[in-house]
């Protein structure tokens, strides 16, 4: 902590550049995400190529969601929330600069190796070995920017949204780096050095806890700085938050044996990884809970702000799919849920409910900021995309319920004579319906993220504008 | 399971002890005053 006397101006370039390309990102891995959606409806859209088909852009969708989509997200959010809760600007301009143009090389990096079939194999960790290591040395080099910059602060106390941001950091280094362990035998081919159950387990450490902390942690600091902001008024329990950080962060690590329920991991870390789970829903709750009853006297905000609403209903997902997982991660639940749709409806309640609405929340109440502008450009595309937004989502988990109870029935029912009763072949008819109505709902929601591009580019566009006038009223005085 | 039992319990364990020693570093009023940070900001300062 120190006082540097002269104010120098916060570094809003950075966060205006992860901002939009937060936008960019979502706009092309949703459009991915709906193509693949559409291959399971209609199989020729594969169109007969390696390059295009549904195995290989479906990494693609996801590494772009998450890393793409959701880091950028992150990278924007923590950026901003930490500058201003320190009050001082971000350290080493050249470094941050780095960590932008570092982060859309990895991007780049993905969206040309997957579809080569250039993969891991590994869920959400696809990337090969030197895309890896880049990410490695970006990673590192953000946590040098974001620690530094809280180390630098003016206040006396680090804001509880900066601790939430600074665990993502630390966790997803640890996790990137230990799962990626692996011996390169060229550019973009490497065989990692964990074998048979342990690199299951590794795998799927490194699996929940993308989702635990590049997926929930992160976006629990953008909540804690995004909702009191744009309520108007401060977090409900700030002793709760604190007791919610270090329960989430002490148990959520443990919970990934659950990925791997009735396989040759041992039974006693199924076991822990069921109980942990379990366990992990009072944090999540008391989360929820925190950032819902920060509105209390304020419910009435609601009704003109498409806001708050994205960022209330993200926290009401949160709610939803923090009760699911644990749910799920019971072992006789997960006998007739797993490797069913269900798991894909779950993953989306947490995804698009979750993730991407507290995003659009926080991005809609920053980008004016960091432009210098009052508002966005349209706050009734910002109502359209919620509601775009919200009936994507329902449509999308709903059939993936269906479709996920239907397939897992269907799999355990047996005939008198111990054979199956149903061919895997009907189930996949069975669940037909279900995709073209996911089909519909990621059409719902990818037509909301447009509406979010098209709000955003006439926003900077205003901005912009904006400036020139500024700059040439300033001469002509 | 009994390795599973007790590696839940120390982690309970670790998490009250890491709570308490958070909240016993942080008495009432300064957490009141650290929810209060987003609000004390200073006004924005766009880069030039």
């Amino acid at each position: 902590m120190q006082n540097t006397g002269a104010v120098q101006p916060y570094n809003y370039r950075v966060v205006r550049q992860f901002a939009i390309m937060t936008v960019v990102w979502g706009v092309v891995g949703m459009s991915v995400g709906l193509l693949v959606a559409s291959q399971l409806v209609w199989p020729a859209l594969n169109f007969d190529l390696p390059w295009t088909s549904f195995g290989r852009l479906r990494p693609l969708h996801t590494s772009l969601v998450i890393f793409g989509f959701a880091g950028s997200a992150q990278f924007a959010a923590s950026y901003y929330a930490v500058q201003r809760t320190c009050q001082t600007p971000l350290i080493a301009p050249r470094l941050t600069a780095f960590t932008f143009w570092g982060w859309q090389a990895v991007i780049i990096i993905m969206l040309v190796t997957l579809p080569q079939g250039l993969t891991t194999t590994k869920e959400y960790a696809e990337i090969e070995f030197t895309g890896a290591v880049v990410m490695a040395i970006v990673w590192v080099a953000y946590a040098v920017v974001f620690f530094g910059t809280v180390m630098r602060r003016k206040t006396r106390h680090i804001y509880v949204g900066n601790w939430f941001f600074g665990a993502f950091i630390l966790v997803i280094a640890v996790l990137h780096i230990v799962n990626h362990a692996s011996i390169p035998i060229s550019w973009f081919k490497s065989y990692p050095v964990y074998a048979g159950a342990t690199d299951a387990m590794v795998q799927w450490w490194y699996g929940h806890n993308a989702v635990g902390f590049f997926l929930t942690t992160g976006f629990l600091g953008m909540m804690y700085y995004f909702v009191p902001k744009q309520v108007n008024r401060p977090v409900y329990s700030y002793r709760l938050s604190i007791v919610h950080f270090w329960a989430l962060i002490t148990l959520y690590i443990w919970a990934g044996p659950h990925h791997l329920h009735y396989t040759a991991l041992p039974d006693w870390a199924q076991s822990l990884g069921m109980v942990m789970s379990l366990i992990l829903l009072a944090p999540s709750w008391g989360g929820m809970i925190n950032g819902m009853m920060t509105l209390s006297g304020s419910w009435h905000q609601l009704r003109t702000d498409p806001i708050l609403r994205f960022l209330v209903v993200a926290l009401a997902f949160y709610g939803m799919s923090t009760f699911e997982g644990p749910m799920m991660a019971i072992k006789t639940v997960n006998a007739l849920s797993h490797y069913t749709d269900w798991t894909i409806g779950h993953v989306h309640a947490g995804a698009l409910g979750w993730v991407a609405m507290i995003t659009f929340g926080s991005l809609y109440h920053l980008i004016p900021k960091v432009f210098g502008v009052e508002k966005m450009h349209s706050t009734g595309l910002i109502n359209l995309h919620f509601w775009l937004a919200t009936i994507g989502t329902v449509l999308y988990i709903v059939a993936m319920w269906v479709n996920g109870i239907t397939q897992g029935l269907m799999w355990r029912a047996v005939n008198v004579d111990g054979t199956p009763t149903y061919s895997f072949v009907e189930a996949l008819e069975a669940s037909h319906p279900g995709y073209v109505v996911r089909v519909i709902g990621g059409a719902f929601f990818l037509t909301g993220m447009l509406c979010m591009a098209w709000n955003t580019w006439r926003t900077v566009r205003a901005a912009r504008q904006l400036e020139a006038q500024t700059g040439a009223l300033a001469t002509a005085h | 399971m009994l390795i599973s039992e007790i590696v839940a319990l120390v982690t309970l364990i670790g998490f009250f002890l890491a709570v308490s020693a958070s909240l016993a570093n942080h008495p009432d009023d300064e957490l009141e005053d650290a929810a209060q940070l987003p609000f004390l900001e200073e006004p924005d300062r766009l880069d030039a």
